[in-house]
């Protein structure tokens, strides 16, 4: 459990080093919300509006998570190899890379909602919206943290990550996107009530499939 | 010979099946009518049915309407072939606006129905019934061999028997692959890891069967050859997940790096592909049967007749995608052996 915070903490300490690696991703996040801006203009459409934002998210997602594990290089993997735990580093970067990803999607949701208009939003329930995307941030980031070791082991980082990821991801995209649809309706909490269960199960499952599967990969 | 009696017995089902299938017809039922609406006095329309022996039970032809309130009984006119039937009926001039159901029976083929066949289109009044048909008699039920006779399905449905065994086969090699990359990650031994390549291969094959059967079944019932449906959208998931990790296979150079790290994805893939083929589909509408509140085959389409081909069939194909399966793992081990001597 020391060991966790302590990896986390250093994984902290890494990013805000690095600063531009961070702003790098807002800005790359703006530029999507920018391009689609100008291909959408206003969106009235409430259907349109929930799909694109979760699309943008994901490409966050997969651009903020994929560099998980090529941040350090093999000489710093191999000092940790030696001093840490796997499970404590897998799951420090998953609660890592949850922070990050949970920042980035509030972000972009500012930025979203300032291009594309608030048309869609009159009669949301935006407390049950925002813990939707909090969800979807730990979903996505869960599941593409072991993705990301998973692809960091072949050449090609990028590309392998979106071809292992895309597949992966679905279950939880469909879930939040109907969560989400949902509560951009103004449906009550009880009518999301099943999707929260679910997203709960996928997640569970992802983390604790992460916890077994990762020391197999770490061992280099 | 003897110990390879599974591969026979294989072959001999998917024959069965096969040809079984393709011979076998449907059972009887009637396809429409050429007037939907019936004004009040004499009427007389045709009925074209499908697979029946009017021809031959030309005197025995029983043709009536029915609904809740009333039945009325059609006198039949005319025969020309064992499919069409032209019918009078005498609609009365005091009787209500319903829909009625058509009814055709015979000796040959039992009694066939067509749900909400006809309006029979009059305004206010008390029915009043003629007597004249409750009374004949109605011949038994026919235990013909034959597949259900289902509306927008029709012969179709024939191709349960070759599109629902691909994807158990499929699921079956999957299964294979997922165990075969447990043992890996608990032994690390290599063979672990071809076996799980080997049926990831075969299962693809199915997979891709699987799709093209189902896409041409969705064009003839469902009008597209892509539909939106759940379970459509996690066979194509299926389909890249394992795409995907043949791929990466291919992009790691070390063996056993590859082994590990491809075994990592699969079962981390297999699991969430259960929660996308098993779970998800429950709780959304679906058009495939069995999802989302539309009735399983199981419940009453898949009838006796079904049942003793369907069943063969799903045993065959398991044994023969494990054939195949077998042989390409021969063939990699004795390419290894010529190539690193092993």
């Amino acid at each position: 459990m020391n060991e966790l915070w302590t990896l986390l903490r250093r994984e902290i300490q890494a990013e805000t080093r690095q600063k531009h690696v961070v702003w790098g991703m807002v800005l790359y996040t703006l530029s999507t919300i920018f391009v689609c801006y100008l291909s959408f203009k206003q969106l009235e459409d409430r259907a349109i509006w929930n799909g694109l934002l979760w699309i943008i998210i994901l490409f966050a997602a997969f651009n903020a998570v994929g560099r998980s594990f090529d941040r350090e290089a093999g000489g710093y993997n191999l000092y940790l190899y030696t001093l840490a735990h796997p499970t404590a580093v897998i799951l420090s970067k998953i609660l890592f890379n949850v922070m990050l990803l949970a920042l980035l999607t509030l972000l972009a949701l500012v930025m979203y909602v300032l291009f594309l208009g608030t048309d869609v939003l009159t009669g949301a329930d935006m407390l049950q919206f925002i813990v939707g995307l909090l969800l979807g941030a730990f979903g996505l980031s869960a599941a593409l943290t072991l993705i990301s070791g998973i692809a960091v082991k072949s050449g090609n980082n990028m590309g392998m990550m979106a071809l292992l990821g895309f597949p992966i991801i679905l279950p939880t995209m469909l879930i939040l996107m109907s969560y989400s649809a949902n509560a951009l309706a103004g449906m009550p909490w009880g009518e999301n009530a099943r999707n929260l269960l679910l997203m709960f199960i996928i997640d569970g499952a992802v983390v604790t499939l992460s916890y077994i599967l990762f020391p197999y990969l770490w061992r280099d | 010979m003897a110990r390879n009696w599974w591969k026979f017995l294989g072959l001999a089902l998917v024959l069965y099946a096969s040809i079984t299938t393709l011979l076998t017809p449907l059972d009887p039922g009637i396809l429409t009518t050429d007037r939907s609406q019936l004004e009040p006095g004499v009427q007389e329309f045709t009925v074209l049915a499908f697979n029946t022996h009017f021809e031959s039970e030309k005197d025995n032809l029983l043709i009536f309407l029915k609904s809740e309130e009333i039945t009325l009984c059609g006198e039949v006119v005319e025969v020309s072939d064992d499919v069409h039937a032209r019918v009078r009926f005498d609609i009365p001039e005091r009787m209500p606006l319903v829909l009625a159901d058509l009814y055709v029976n015979n000796p040959s083929d039992g009694t066939l129905y067509l749900p909400n066949a006809v309006s029979l289109n009059n305004m206010n009044a008390e029915a009043s019934l003629p007597e004249s048909c409750a009374q004949r008699p109605t011949s038994e039920e026919v235990e013909a061999f034959g597949f259900p006779f289902l509306p927008t399905i029709f012969e179709t449905i024939k191709n349960l028997i070759f599109h629902v065994p691909m994807w158990f086969t499929m699921f079956f090699l999957m299964g294979i692959s997922f165990v075969q990359s447990l043992l890996f990650l608990n032994k690390s031994a290599m063979k672990n890891d071809i076996r799980a390549e080997q049926s990831v291969m075969v299962g693809l094959v199915f997979c891709i069967l699987g799709l093209t059967t189902g896409s041409v079944w969705a064009r003839f019932t469902w009008g597209a050859w892509w539909v939106n449906d759940p379970q459509l959208n996690g066979a194509m998931a299926t389909f890249l997940i394992y795409a995907a990790y043949l791929v990466l296979r291919r992009s790691v150079n070390e063996e056993s790096k590859r082994a590990r790290v491809a075994a990592v994805y699969n079962i981390f893939a297999f699991v969430m592909l259960v929660v996308l083929l098993m779970i998800l589909p429950k709780f959304t509408e679906s058009l495939h049967p069995g999802k989302g509140g539309t009735p399983a085959f199981s419940s009453y389409d898949l009838d006796s007749a079904l049942r003793t081909v369907f069943y063969p069939a799903v045993l065959g194909w398991i044994l023969i995608g494990y054939w195949i399966y077998t042989m390409r793992l021969r063939l990699t081990n004795l390419t290894r052996k010529v190539l690193y001597n092993e």
